[in-house]
C-alpha cells in the first residue's frame, strides 16, 4: 500500500475529473464518427461523399428537391437524430433511478413505466382505428398518457406508505405486472392483425420518426436533463440512503419524488415514439458506472453518451444486418450491449457498485 | 451559552411511544453519552436531534427551533453520523469526505472545500485509504470515514450513533480519541448513543440515561454510571472499578436470569 503525501489528494482528485471531462469529449467524438456512418447506411445506395456533400449543401443554405436530399434530410437524418437522443434520454433515467432508488436493476423498463406505455399503446391499436382517430398519433398520446399514469400510481402507492426506495421499486415492479397482464387480456380477444401491430410496437423501432417528433423529444430533454445534473449533489446523497442524505441537508422524499416525475416524463416522451426500448436504460448507467464512478455529475452526462452511442450502433447493425431489411432497433440493443457489459462486468475487478 | 436545547421532546411510532417528555440542553465542549438497553430510543432520539426525524415537542439549534431552519443550514450545524452507510454504490474515501461539503456545494467544489477534507483525511489517519473504495476497506476504516465526513461539515454539533460499535480495541480507543480531541479544540458538542458503559466513563463528560422512554439520569458519568443504574436499565449487576486512573464496568451477572 503506497503511502500518499497529504497535498497530492487534492491533486488526485483533480486529475480524476480531468480524465472524466476528457474521457466525455472523447465520447462525444466517438458517437460524431458513429452518427456520421449511421447517416451513410440506407438501402439508397448514396455514397458517404454524396450524404456528406448533401449536408454541407444544406447547411450552407441551398434548399433543393434532389433524390439525395429527400433520402438524407427526410428518412436518414432525423432518425438518427432522433436514435441518438433516445439512447441518451433513456440511459440518463437508468442513471439517476438507479441513484435515487439505491438499486441496481432499476430502469424505465423494470419499473413498469414502459409495460404502462405499451398498455396504452395496445388500446390504441386495437380501438384508436375503430373511432375512426388518426391512430398514430392516438398510439402516441395514449402511451404517454398511460406512462404517466403508472408513474402517479407508483408515486401514490409510496405516498401512503413513505416514499423510501423500496417501497417504490416494489410498487413499480407491482405496476409492471398489472400492466402486462391487462395487455396480455387485451392481445387475448384481438384480432391477429392487432396483435401483430402490438408485437411490433414493443419491440421498439426507429422507423416512425419525423422531425416533429425529433424536435419535440430534444425539447424535452433540454428541458429536463439540466435540472437532473443540477440536483446531482442530491442524488450522489439519497444513493446512500435517505438518513445520510436527509443529515447532509437533502430533503430525501420531496427530491425523489420530483426525480422520478421527470424520469418518467424522459421515457414517456421517448418511448411513446418509438416503442419499448428497454435495455439501454439498464446497462448503460452500468457501463457507465465501471468507467468512470458513481458521482453523478458525472455519470448523468457520459450515461447518456453511452446511451446513445449504443442505440445508434444498434440502429447501424439493424439496418446493414439483413440487406433491404430493417430489424426493429429494440432487439439488436441487446446484442449490441451485452458483450460489451459483458467485457467491462469480466474486466474491471473493483466493486463499482 | 446553549448549542442545543430539547424541550418535551416526544417520538411516536405506529401508536407505540418511543421517546417521550425528552428535555435537556447541550452546551459547547461537551460529550454526552447515551444510554440504555437496546430500544431504549437512543437512536431515534439522536435521529430527532438531528432532524431525520420530526418529533413532537420542541428541539432549538442556538436558540432556533429546528423546524424553522432550512434544511441546507442545518446541515451546516449538525453533523449526523449513521451506524451504517445504506446503498452500495461505490466511491472513494476522498469523495465519501468531500460528500460532508454538500451543505456548502451547490455544484463546483471549491479549492477551500478540497482543501478541508484532505486536511480532514490527513487527521483520521486515512492518507493511505483515500483512494479506495469505501467498501473495500475496513470497517474501522470506513466508520472514521463517517465521523471524518460529518467533521467536514463543519458541525456545531455532532450526533453519533453508535460510532465504536464493531470497531477493534484500538479502533474503539482512536475514534474516541479522535472525537474528543475535535470537541476540544473545536469547542463543538456532542451527543453519542453508546453500549460501552467503559468507553461512556472514560470519555463522555456527561452521560444521559434513558429507560422507559424517559431520561432517568443525567450528569457525570461517575454520578450516573452507578451499579444502582445500571441493574435498573441494564437488570445487570455490575462492579465499578478503577485501574491506573482509568475507570471501568465488570458486569458480573444477569439479575433477572435468561
Amino acid at each position: 500500500m503506497e503511502m500518499q503525501p497529504a497535498d497530492s489528494l487534492i491533486t488526485l482528485y483533480l486529475q480524476s475529473q480531468g480524465k472524466r471531462i476528457l474521457f466525455g469529449v472523447v465520447l462525444t467524438g466517438l458517437l460524431f464518427v458513429l452518427l456520421c456512418i449511421s447517416v451513410t447506411i440506407g438501402s439508397a445506395g448514396l455514397t458517404p461523399p454524396e450524404v456528406a456533400l448533401t449536408i454541407v449543401n444544406r447547411l450552407l443554405g441551398n434548399r433543393s428537391d434532389s433524390f439525395e436530399n429527400a433520402i438524407v434530410f427526410g428518412i436518414r437524418l432525423h432518425r438518427v437524430i432522433f436514435g441518438a437522443c433516445a439512447g441518451f434520454g433513456l440511459a440518463v433515467c437508468g442513471a439517476v433511478m438507479q441513484g435515487i432508488l439505491r438499486n441496481p436493476l432499476a430502469s424505465p423498463f423494470t419499473l413498469g413505466i414502459s409495460s404502462a406505455a405499451a398498455f396504452g399503446a395496445s388500446i390504441a391499436i386495437i380501438f384508436g382505428t375503430g373511432i375512426g382517430l388518426w391512430t398514430e398519433g392516438f398510439i402516441v398520446t395514449n402511451a404517454f398518457i398511460f406512462t404517466l399514469l403508472a408513474t402517479f400510481g407508483i408515486y401514490l402507492m409510496a405516498k401512503r406508505r413513505g416514499m423510501t426506495a423500496e417501497t417504490m421499486v416494489l410498487a413499480g415492479i407491482l405496476i409492471m405486472y398489472l400492466f402486462s397482464a391487462m395487455t396480455s387480456f387485451l392481445q387475448f380477444f384481438a384480432s391477429a392483425e392487432h396483435n401483430q401491430e402490438i408485437v411490433f410496437w414493443t419491440f421498439g423501432s426507429l422507423t416512425r420518426t419525423s422531425w416533429e417528433k425529433t424536435e419535440a423529444v430534444v425539447a424535452i430533454l433540454l428541458l429536463t436533463i439540466p435540472y437532473l445534473l443540477w440536483r446531482s449533489w442530491d442524488i450522489n446523497a439519497l444513493s446512500e440512503g435517505d438518513e445520510i442524505a436527509k443529515g447532509l441537508g437533502v430533503l430525501a422524499d420531496r427530491t425523489r419524488g420530483t426525480c422520478m416525475m421527470i424520469v418518467s416524463v424522459i421515457t414517456a416522451g421517448i418511448i411513446c415514439f418509438t416503442g419499448t426500448i428497454g435495455f439501454i436504460g439498464l446497462v448503460a448507467p452500468h457501463i457507465s458506472r465501471m468507467l468512470i464512478g458513481a458521482d453523478m455529475r458525472y455519470l448523468i452526462p457520459i450515461s447518456g453518451l453511452i446511451g446513445a452511442m449504443l442505440l445508434t450502433s444498434a440502429d447501424i447493425l439493424s439496418r446493414s444486418l439483413i440487406p433491404d431489411q430493417i430489424i426493429p432497433v429494440g432487439i439488436m440493443t441487446a446484442f449490441i450491449g451485452i458483450p460489451f457489459f459483458g467485457y467491462l462486468f469480466m474486466k474491471v475487478r473493483r466493486e463499482y457498485w | 451559552m446553549v448549542i442545543l436545547s430539547a424541550e418535551k421532546v416526544a417520538y411516536t411510532y405506529h401508536q407505540t411511544p418511543i421517546i417521550q417528555d425528552i428535555s435537556f440542553e447541550v452546551r459547547p465542549g461537551e460529550f454526552i453519552g447515551l444510554c440504555g438497553k437496546n430500544g431504549s430510543g437512543k437512536t431515534t432520539l439522536l435521529k430527532c436531534l438531528g432532524h431525520i426525524l420530526k418529533p413532537e415537542g420542541k428541539v432549538s439549534i442556538d436558540g432556533k427551533n429546528l423546524n424553522e431552519i432550512e434544511a441546507r443550514s442545518r446541515a451546516r450545524i449538525i453533523g449526523y453520523v449513521p451506524q451504517s452507510i445504506q446503498g452500495r454504490i461505490s466511491k472513494t474515501v476522498f469523495e465519501a469526505v468531500l460528500m460532508g461539503r454538500k451543505p456548502y456545494i451547490t455544484w463546483g467544489v471549491s479549492s477551500h472545500d478540497l482543501q478541508i477534507v484532505q486536511e480532514i483525511i490527513s487527521r483520521f489517519g486515512l492518507l493511505p485509504f483515500a483512494s479506495r473504495d469505501v467498501f473495500e476497506i475496513s470497517g474501522g476504516e470506513r466508520q472514521k470515514a463517517l465521523i471524518a465526513r460529518a467533521i467536514a461539515q463543519d458541525p456545531s454539533i455532532l450526533l453519533l450513533d453508535e460510532p465504536t460499535a464493531n470497531l477493534d480495541l484500538y479502533h474503539q480507543l482512536e475514534v474516541m480519541e479522535i472525537i474528543s480531541s475535535i470537541i476540544r479544540e473545536q469547542g463543538i458538542a456532542a451527543v453519542m448513543a453508546v453500549h460501552d458503559l467503559t468507553l461512556a466513563m472514560r470519555y463522555c463528560s456527561r452521560v444521559l440515561i434513558i429507560h422507559n422512554h424517559r431520561i432517568i439520569g443525567d450528569g457525570l458519568p461517575s454520578e450516573i454510571l452507578t451499579p444502582d443504574h445500571i441493574k435498573t436499565v441494564y437488570q445487570v449487576d455490575a462492579h465499578m472499578s478503577t485501574d491506573g486512573g482509568i475507570p471501568h464496568i465488570v458486569p458480573i451477572r444477569a439479575s433477572r436470569g435468561f
